[in-house]
């Protein structure tokens, strides 16, 4: 086993697989000599040279270029710097990517990966904060990955590259480098298959369901409140399409109660389609209505405030205890504190100034 | 260069498969035996005389919605079938008149139904080509109203960047729907873009099919070289945007000016094979036979297949190709 951050190991995964496969590609901007602004994946352009293509800032041109590229058989890993970039690809993203295995009659997939990581920690505002994961998810067509920890960013992107469909995976900006984590050797087949949730931590009192920053923040709720007599199960979808509703649903009828909790807005958020899969199969499990905890349907602005924007720890805390009937304590009623100046700095690659 | 009678006859053929084609929907129609959404080339189909020839079998070919003569490439029985929602026709029926695609067989790439999107994706196939050390070219057209979409502009970036094998075809036949083109650019020829791009553009009179092949003929060996190039093939479509468009929106004056400029291909490519001894007026109306027949027979066989089911399209088989993992 190797210990790395989430970004290492996508750099690692996505290695392996252009050593492994000539047809694998990596595109974006800045991802050659630079090895692109966010997850640093330099060894590639090292190594690969050929096969990196550094691209002019056109997401919609570079993107729209992948996708005859995997229409021809190749498999291009398109890396957005940022996901709140996807609208300008939109077009090509669903109608030439999402749609031409079914336009084709089966006779053409489309192994075409879209990589980026999501959320606040760049206190760079609006424009470069979006959790993006419900924007795409009415599209049939499109596979959807959120790994938060290293593991999963490994496994999920090896899979992700493999996989002869059009898929979205989106790391989450707050974790994927502070969080450390062990992935296997370089060994062939060390792939998470899509649809197959984790359960990270096991309870009998209520069951939340959370991805990117919200997980971690719901395994740290889940800590604090098991000191309170209070037992959470915590469950990873790891992939939203395909959705492993069973693992899910197995949970609710143990515990009788749900919250799902994501760093996206709620409305429209995939926390809505969760809640709709799990009352329409059994509502009758519910001893409580369901929770959703999100983002209020708001907007990131530019610097350290963005902590105050999303939910925390402390709102899956109060969701929990709402639902169960619980009284909240004095300093459940607050915010989490963040030292966001300690925050930035493990937000950006090492060796990295800013 | 010149060209054998069995070249000008074939450029002669595909102008006049493309032009009956378009009147055996209308017949077809007004018969009440089709429905749907049919855009017609009229006038302009010296443009698919000059290209289709120039495409080979390595070469991908991504038509534009009113390239009829681009039946060259199919099965005309396969391709009516489909057009018709025959699930034995291409694309098993659910391609309708311009989204039938075979790009690993016939190299016949998807016309987006967004008009101008698919720029990039052809741009795409390109780099493939470019990436695997494939020889061929691809050769992409849209009309003028497609010129006018950005992913245009991007794809000649990347295209000229990667010095990709492609040339884009710019079919300006004067008119985006009902829009002249007078009030989509100031640009008098849209080839003129390319430059900066340093991607080489030229603007061809679009009633000659050879003027229009020796000018797609170029662009081709140069993008061969890693030169892409941009082929505007300056024309006038004398139909309405659709069958049925009454085109009352027509300005009377600019309507006759641009006929007078942009005059039948048909008719003056068949006075020019007479003159010149090619074909007899009697060949030539032999040949039309020929087509005509072709075409009936296309559309009887076509009628007699199977209609696609939407049980037939129904599950996520036939969206992903990768099934497992639940809930898809």
């Amino acid at each position: 086993m190797r210990k790395v951050t989430g970004a290492q190991a996508i750099e690692a995964a996505v290695f392996e697989e252009m050593k492994r496969d000539e047809k694998v590609c990596y595109m974006g901007e800045d991802v050659g000599k630079f090895g692109g602004a966010i997850t640093k994946v330099s060894s590639l352009y090292e190594n690969f040279p050929e096969r990196v293509l550094d691209m002019p800032l056109t997401e919609k041109g570079f993107t729209g270029t992948a996708v005859g590229m995997a229409w021809m058989g190749m498999r291009p890993v398109v890396e957005l710097m940022y996901p709140d970039f996807i609208p300008l690809a939109m077009s090509n993203l669903v109608h030439g990517a999402a749609k031409q295995y079914f336009l084709s009659n089966q006779k053409c997939p489309v192994p075409l990966v879209i990589r980026s990581a999501q959320g606040i920690g760049s206190q760079c505002g609006a424009h470069h904060s979006e959790c993006v994961e419900a924007w795409l998810m009415n599209f049939p067509g499109l596979k959807i990955a959120v790994p938060t920890y290293p593991e999963e960013s490994y496994g999920l992107l090896k899979y992700a590259i493999r996989n002869d469909d059009p898929v979205v995976i989106l790391d989450c900006r707050t974790t994927v480098y502070t969080e450390q984590g062990e992935i296997p050797e370089a060994e062939e087949d060390a792939m998470i298959p899509f649809g197959q949730a984790n359960i990270r931590r096991e309870g009998t009192d209520v069951t939340i369901v959370a991805w990117h920053k919200l997980l971690r923040d719901s395994l740290e709720a889940a800590e604090d409140l098991a000191k309170q007599g209070i037992s959470c199960e915590v469950i990873d979808p790891r992939t939203l399409i395909p959705f492993d509703i069973d693992t899910v649903m197995a949970s609710v009828k143990k515990t009788g109660h749900l919250v799902i909790a994501h760093e996206a807005n709620v409305r429209g958020g995939f926390g809505a389609e969760i809640a709709a899969q799990v009352t329409e199969r059994d509502a009758g499990v519910l001893k409580a209505p369901i929770a959703r905890v999100g983002m209020q349907n708001t907007f990131i602005p530019v610097g350290t405030v963005e902590w105050q924007i999303v939910p925390d720890k402390m709102d899956v805390v109060r969701a929990v205890k709402n639902i169960l009937g619980k009284e909240l304590l004095p300093e459940e009623l607050g915010a989490v504190e963040v030292d966001v100046i300690a925050e930035l700095k493990k937000a950006r690659p090492e060796g990295d100034e800013a | 260069m010149a060209y054998s009678k069995e070249q000008l006859v074939e450029m002669y053929k595909i102008m006049q498969m493309a032009r009956l084609f378009d009147k055996k929907i209308a017949t077809e129609s007004k018969k009440g035996k089709l429905v749907g959404m049919f855009h017609f080339g009229t006038n302009q189909e010296a443009f698919e005389a000059g290209l289709m020839p120039c495409v080979g079998p390595d070469d991908y070919l991504k038509p534009y919605h009113r390239n009829h003569g681009c039946l060259a490439k199919c099965d005309l029985k396969m391709y009516v079938a489909g057009m018709l929602e025959r699930s034995t026709g291409y694309n098993k029926g659910i391609g309708g008149d311009y989204h039938q695609q075979d790009i690993e067989d016939l190299h016949l790439l998807p016309i987006d139904g967004l008009i101008g999107e698919d720029w990039l994706h052809d741009t795409g196939v390109a780099m493939a080509l470019k990436m695997q050390k494939k020889p061929g070219v691809v050769v992409c057209a849209q009309g003028d109203g497609g010129a006018q979409m950005g992913a245009l502009y991007e794809a000649m970036n990347i295209a000229s960047l990667y010095e990709l094998p492609i040339v884009y075809i710019v079919v300006n036949n004067g008119v985006a729907m009902t829009t002249p083109t007078t009030k989509e650019c100031k640009c008098s020829e849209i080839s003129g873009r390319a430059a900066g791009f340093n991607v080489k553009g030229v603007s061809v009179w679009g009633q000659d099919p050879i003027a229009v092949r020796e000018a797609i003929e170029a662009a081709m060996d140069s993008a061969r070289r890693g030169e892409p190039a941009l082929v505007e093939v300056m024309t006038y479509r004398t139909c309405g945007h659709y069958f049925g468009d009454p085109r009352d929106y027509v300005d009377e004056e600019y309507d006759n000016r641009m006929k007078e400029k942009y005059p039948d291909p048909i008719a003056r490519f068949e006075n020019i094979l007479q003159e010149m001894g090619v074909c007899t007026g009697e060949e030539l109306k032999g040949y039309a036979k020929e087509i005509k027949g072709r075409l009936n027979e296309a559309f009887e066989w076509a009628y007699q297949q199977p209609m696609i089911t939407g049980a037939e399209l129904a599950g996520a088989d036939k969206v992903f190709s990768n099934t497992e993992g639940g809930k898809l």
